[in-house]
């Protein structure tokens, strides 16, 4: 019922391809699903302002199994989501973190194992508008793209 | 190297406040504001703490007020002489151009790193009995009768809240708002108890940005009356008739029934007396103008260890009791003092005060010297103020030009073996959220309060965004300290800060879930070019070490992240916790200590000098402060820094003449061996040392104040917001 054709050569991942939305059957390209990836980080990080939307299962869900970014992994995220709930409802003083919109995300040097490279834009426009280019590992799986993480369990940063 | 007062008076001394300070009253403050409510500021540069001939300096107001904020371009400034009497009249111009030859050459004003036309200026240092060092008695149209002051003395000496109020400060306004500058006046009092005291009153006081009717300083002239151990007038500032009390304190009912001010200080029969009679001038300070006032300890380790019978230094617990009685009035001290240039750093010794006819009569500065220019409370890492941030307390670092003179040279000349005029070599950067409106004296005293500033020396850096923010954990590592670095980056350039939700900035706490991790991020700019000192030959401290680096074009060589725990707010009933002198355990945090050190291998440089850095605390647990300290000199410089890059003590660099002179002079340790080094260098044998303005030019750092994190299950920060 889904159609994956992931090619990793970067010259034809340009062209569209054929995905299908999870839980859906409309098909994505790879473009589109970047776009509807950072649309729903965009969305899920803005609502990290309230106990609900820090524990909103969403969030979590665009994150793979697998997910490992110098040594944070999907639990990691989970769990510190859950704390800063916690703290929240105790205190609410609690500075939370700072959110981010991403905008003109796109896939690119797709491997045999359907890991790609998303590059994008990532912004805070709290009240000084700050934006960087960045690029990060997702994993493409049955149509739908997941933070998939540096994969290093170290970390320099 | 003797301590000369025992614990068991400092045990005595806090008695004594305890009993007069019977609530405490440590703000209690929230979270960094959200981004959007911050209005916009910028960095502004400034002095609070400078003299003229109204006390025991050598320059009249508007040229000391030039200098200032026109030769060396600081964005504000405070007239602040000390408390007392004196004699001459400080509101007098200098006389017209009395040639003194200027010094390496620079005989015109084009040359050298000054504005055209403001080198020379008018006037060398005023001569005996010209412009402002002419008395009050001979100047002023109703001679003698018209000075309210002390004494039989020929001139007769003014008291200085009538210098305040009827003279200083119309000259104060009136050079504010010719040069649209905020210039207010205050004081540095002479602190009954204690040394001394960078203050201000600025109610009433109406500088530039404000226009029309005139503003006036009685509420500070009122202080200095009140409160100054040297003003010992007791009549009620004649028809101000002005009365000292404090609503609710114990102390009213020792108010003097004529001068309605509580007389007399520290002594052996009344010990402790100062000490509590500047509390109660704290109160009044709360009482009077609550936001628009500051109190300020200046150099406080150089008149040595508190004395309950004298007026010498302030302890541990003299500071958290200034704390604890006004929070928003006595948030910080002047750790890094003036007086650079002096023959012994900063004016810090050892037996300080001798004399040949009482050679062993001094007394020890605390830590005997300054430490690269800064005082030991602030200088030494675990010390007192990481025990007062290690308490979560807002106690904020300053520095200030203490300018009275420039030794043998004279004030438009450039080299010093005394002072450095203000904004020449010390400068505080204070955040001033002035929005769309002009800078106002204000937002700078409000800049000063919350703590959002830093301060340095030789011009090592001029821009500072320091900022520690909760890492988002939806967010790619990378990109998220990509983020944060470029935001502080921005506000670098812009000479702001970071204002993003979700992380916090000098002076305020961010307040996070336990095991949260926490991005610092730092940009500071090395300036480019050169600084305002005179001499280009190579940075001697530096040749020891092989590096050729010109005096005046210095380059920022590492930062520390310096960093410990808060463990809370130490009650004035658990003494040992309380009160001590440097060193003792009340004095101390053990957790502090250096977190990280960032240099030309781990920051990102620009062309533009631009320095972006940052690093990760992972999954905190306690509350704690992360702090900045940067400096010019790599660890293990000889006789400037250990193999930890602190700052080792400025005397043992700079040794002193003997004080009773009966001994030779002692040469100093670091040779000033280029031929270009100036002929005032201390030399012995015929070998120059590095010493006087040279030493404090080859010695540069800044500090940062503190970012604070809290943790929710930890200890609350009630210190910040």
């Amino acid at each position: 019922m889904i159609t994956k054709r992931i090619f990793s050569s970067s010259l034809i991942l340009s062209a569209m391809l054929t995905l299908t939305a999870c839980g859906g059957n409309n098909p994505l390209s790879l473009e589109d699903a970047a776009i509807d990836l950072s649309t729903k980080i965009g969305t899920y990080l803005s609502e990290l302002t309230s106990s609900a939307g820090l524990n909103t299962k969403a969030l979590p869900n665009l994150f793979a199994e697998k997910f490992l970014d110098g040594g944070f992994t999907k639990a990691d995220l989970v769990n510190s989501l859950t704390a800063n709930s916690t703290a929240l409802e105790s205190n609410p003083e609690l500075s939370l973190f700072p959110i981010a919109t991403v905008t003109n995300a796109k896939l690119s040097g797709c491997d045999s194992n359907n890991i790609c490279t998303l590059n994008g834009t990532l912004t805070n426009a709290d009240a000084d508008t700050t934006s960087v280019e960045f690029s990060t590992k997702v994993l493409v799986s049955l149509g739908v793209v997941y933070f998939y993480g540096d994969q290093s369990s170290t970390s320099s940063i | 190297m003797s301590k000369k007062f025992a614990l068991r008076h400092t045990t005595v001394a806090v008695a004594s406040l305890i009993t007069l300070i019977s609530v405490t009253t440590v703000q209690i403050a929230t979270a960094a504001e959200k981004a959007n409510k911050k209005p916009a500021g910028t960095y502004v540069t400034g002095d609070f703490h400078n003299h003229s001939t109204c006390s025991d300096g050598s320059l009249s107001m508007q040229k000391l007020i030039d200098k200032s904020v026109k030769t060396f371009g600081l964005d504000w400034f405070v007239q602040a002489d000390h408390g007392g009497s004196s004699a001459r009249n400080c509101t007098l111009r200098e006389d017209p151009f009395e040639p003194v030859a200027p010094a390496l050459g620079l005989t015109t004003s084009s040359t050298g790193p000054f504005p055209p036309a403001t080198y020379p200026t008018g006037g060398q240092p005023a001569t005996t009995l010209k412009g402002p060092n002419q008395s009050w008695e001979a100047t002023l149209p109703g001679g003698r009768a018209a000075i309210k002051g002390d004494g039989t003395a020929v001139p007769k000496r003014m008291w200085v809240w009538q210098e305040i109020q009827e003279f200083q400060y119309k000259v104060t306004e009136d050079e504010s708002r010719a040069r649209q500058k905020p210039i207010w006046i205050g004081l540095e009092q002479n602190a009954p108890g204690h040394e001394h005291v960078s203050m201000a009153v600025l109610q009433g006081q109406r500088p530039w940005p404000q226009s029309g009717v005139s503003g006036n300083a009685t509420l500070q002239a009122q202080y200095e009356y009140c409160f100054d151990r040297s003003d010992t007038d007791t009549s009620r500032g004649a028809e101000n008739q002005w009365d000292c009390s404090v609503a609710g304190t114990t102390s009213t009912d020792a108010l003097n029934t004529t001068s309605r001010k509580i007389s007399g200080t520290n002594s052996s029969a009344t010990p402790d007396l100062g000490h509590r009679k500047t509390i109660e001038g704290l109160k009044w300070l709360k009482e009077k103008a609550p936001t628009t006032s500051y109190f300020v300890p200046a150099h406080l380790e150089r008149a040595g260890v508190y004395n309950p019978t004298g007026n010498r230094g302030f302890n541990i617990e003299h500071l958290r009791a200034f704390n604890n009685t006004a929070p928003n009035i006595a948030f910080g001290f002047e750790s890094m003092p003036g007086h650079q240039a002096a023959d012994t750093r900063g004016e810090y010794s050892p037996n300080r005060g001798a004399s040949l006819a009482n050679p062993n009569g001094g007394i020890d500065s605390v830590g005997i010297g300054t430490y690269g220019g800064t005082g030991i409370y602030a200088a030494k890492i675990g010390g007192v103020w990481d025990a007062l941030l290690g308490e979560g307390r807002n106690w904020w670092f300053f520095a200030s030009s203490d300018y009275h003179n420039r030794g043998s040279f004279g004030a438009d000349q450039r080299e010093s073996n005394q002072d450095f005029l203000p904004g020449e070599y010390q400068k505080d950067y204070v955040m001033a959220r002035k929005g769309t409106n002009n800078l106002s004296a204000e937002a700078i005293i409000d800049g000063l309060r919350s703590g959002n500033s830093f301060a340095g020396s030789g011009d090592l850096i001029d821009r500072l965004a320091f900022v520690a923010c909760a890492a988002n954990p939806a967010l790619p590592r990378a990109a998220f300290k990509a983020l944060v670095e470029k935001a502080a980056a921005n506000a670098a350039l812009k000479n702001g800060e970071v204002r993003m939700n979700g992380c916090a900035t000098m002076g305020e706490k961010l307040v996070v879930a336990p095991g949260a991790d926490v991005l610092v991020a730092i940009a500071v700019r090395d300036p480019q070019g050169k600084n305002f000192s005179p001499y280009s030959f190579p940075n001697p401290s530096l040749k020891q070490i092989g590096i050729t680096q010109p005096l005046d074009a210095p380059v920022l060589d590492h930062i520390d992240v310096i960093g410990g725990n808060v463990t809370g707010i130490v009650s004035p009933t658990d003494l040992a916790k309380f009160a001590g002198q440097e060193g003792t355990a009340a004095a101390s945090n053990t957790s502090a200590g250096i977190k990280k050190v960032f240099n030309s291998t781990n920051w990102t440089a620009t062309s533009d000098g631009l320095r972006v850095m940052s690093y990760r605390i992972p999954a905190v647990k306690v509350s704690q402060y992360v702090r900045l300290r940067g400096t010019n000199l790599p660890a293990s410089t000889p006789f400037e820094t250990d193999a930890n890059g602190n700052p080792l003590n400025d005397y043992v660099l700079l040794p002193y003449f003997d004080p009773s002179k009966t001994l030779p002079e002692q040469p100093g340790k670091v040779v000033c061996s280029d031929a270009a080094c100036p002929a005032h260098m201390r030399t012995i044998d015929g070998v120059k040392y590095s010493s006087f303005d040279v030493s404090a030019w080859a010695d540069l750092w800044f500090y940062s104040n503190p970012v604070y994190i809290e943790v929710t299950n930890s200890f609350k920060v009630v210190g910040a917001k």
